[in-house]
């Protein structure tokens, strides 16, 4: 995949610092995602990919650092933030989790289009509509009166994917959407992610899919101990890495997949 | 035998005695969920002593401090008012549980869903946690109202006229005792069985839905 003209930054990260009790998991994090980017993020695990991407839409607060949205400040850890504004954030920072927190007592149609009625106000027949062709955008237009628990991992993995673009994100984070999926049923979930960035969505991506970050990503980024080790093009980062660290992550994840 | 109309007369006392105290408790229940949820240690802290205070010292007990050590103008001068607020003091703490067991139920990732589309707490709560939560919370709150029934029986101590009172009266002034409490018995069964049966089938509902099995 080519390098897009950017035409700007969409999402913004400065120094983004986080602690768990006295225990620093991120050192200082910063990372620019253009209009259009596609970002992969790998690293060891429990080295704070998860907690970065988190701090992004701050379900976690970052305890120093900033955040800027279009080049607009939307988070600036040294003043207080209100819990207004931190809606206001992840209505335009969409988010897709290894485990897809699908709600439980709602249908596909309705997990798709209850934000889209309670948050952005559309009304009834507007959400409904725009829910109906998130989901047959990712697949699922035989499943849409389903309950997650008649839906297959995969399946699950794209509604929640829908139910993040019915908000219409600037930017979309995932962690590991496919981690927790059967391996067969992976490639469902990839291959929406792919056609959603050859559509020109910009993208936030933890992965452990190294093949998929190599056809996927602009950008790879390698995270260690809570620290942005190194970032380049996933030829730079994956095919010939620039440290010995990385390289041996990449032969080892390659590995196993 | 126990006249049937005092039977009705007591159960009348009864059931006021089990709704008003099961009404106060749910009110005064909420707060000490939320307190014994919070972040913050002391606020736990509080909701916690207000728990174990309630429910350490026996209802009868309650009741006898409300009614006649704390001459709280109205509520002293009345044994069934005094039968609630003991009572749903008490029970609070078992419905504090309830609510509190409810919400544990729910996973983290049904907060992290609706945080993660900008939804507020508010509708996080109601449209996502609460429906979920909602079938836990009944199938105990259902038990505990059980207790809460059999122990309004107490309130004939402080000389509330509900059933107990009644059948014992009756067998001061000749009725057979063994006949005036079975048909009290009676009676109270009528009650909790029906209750216990919805709390059972709610329990079974419960264990349907979180082991994945769709209903
Ligand atoms: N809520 C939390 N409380 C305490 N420690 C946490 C919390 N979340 C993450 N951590 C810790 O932070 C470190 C980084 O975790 P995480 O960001 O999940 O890593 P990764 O996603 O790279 O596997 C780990 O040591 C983890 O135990
Ligand atoms: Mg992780």
């Amino acid at each position: 995949m080519t390098v897009p003209t950017h035409s700007g930054i969409a999402l913004s990260a400065r120094e983004i610092h986080k602690s768990f009790g006295g225990k620093e998991v991120l050192k200082g994090i910063s990372a620019d995602v253009h209009k259009g980017e596609h970002i992969a993020i790998i690293g060891p695990s429990g080295s704070g990919k998860s907690t970065f991407i988190r701090c992004l839409n701050l379900l976690e607060l970052p305890d120093a650092g900033t955040l800027d949205l279009q080049g607009e400040r939307v988070f600036d850890a040294d003043r207080r933030t209100s819990a207004s504004s931190v809606r206001a954030l992840r209505r335009r920072v969409g988010m897709v989790f290894q485990s897809f927190n699908l709600f439980a007592t709602h249908t596909a149609l309705e997990n798709v289009a209850l934000a889209q009625k309670l948050v952005l106000g559309r009304d009834k027949n507007a959400a409904r509509k725009r829910a109906e062709e998130q989901l047959e955008r990712v697949g699922l237009q035989d499943h849409m009166q389903k309950h997650p628990s008649q839906l297959s991992g995969g399946q699950q993995q794209r509604v929640a994917i829908a139910r993040s673009l019915a908000m219409d994100p600037e930017v979309i984070l995932f962690d590991e959407p496919t981690s927790a999926i059967d391996p067969e049923m992976r490639v469902e979930v990839l291959k929406v992610m792919k056609e959603l960035a050859e559509a020109g969505m910009t993208m936030l991506m933890v992965t452990h899919e190294i093949q998929f970050a190599q056809q996927a990503a602009d950008r790879v980024m390698f995270i260690a101990d809570g620290e942005a080790l190194a970032t380049g093009t996933p030829q730079e980062m994956l095919v010939d890495p620039p440290h010995e660290r990385i390289h041996r992550f990449v032969k080892a994840v390659s590995g196993v997949v | 035998m126990l006249d049937s109309s005092y039977v009705i007369e007591g159960l009348m006392i009864t059931l006021q005695i089990w709704v008003g105290a099961f009404l106060l408790s749910v009110i005064l229940a909420v707060p000490v969920a939320i307190l014994r949820r919070s972040d913050n240690l002391l606020l736990r802290f509080i909701g916690g002593i207000w728990a174990w205070i309630a429910r350490g010292i026996p209802p009868v007990a309650w009741l006898i401090i409300i009614y006649f050590g704390l001459s709280l103008g109205i509520i002293s001068e009345v044994p069934v008012y005094a039968a609630i607020v003991g009572l749903g003091v008490v029970n609070s703490a078992y419905i504090g549980d309830s609510i509190r067991a409810g919400l544990d139920a729910v996973p983290t990732g049904q907060w992290e869903g609706a945080a993660s589309v900008g939804m507020n707490l508010r509708d996080t709560l109601f449209r996502v946690i609460l429906p979920q939560a909602l079938p836990v919370m009944l199938a105990s709150t259902a038990a505990y109202s059980i207790t809460l029934l059999k122990n309004t029986a107490i309130a004939s101590i402080i000389g509330a006229n509900e059933m107990v009172f009644y059948a014992y009266n009756a067998s001061q002034v000749g009725v057979n005792p063994l006949v005036a409490f079975l048909t009290i018995g009676i009676v109270y069964l009528l009650f909790t069985i029906p209750v216990g049966l919805f709390a059972r089938w709610l329990d079974a509902r419960v264990m349907r839905s979180t082991t994945g099995v769709a209903s």
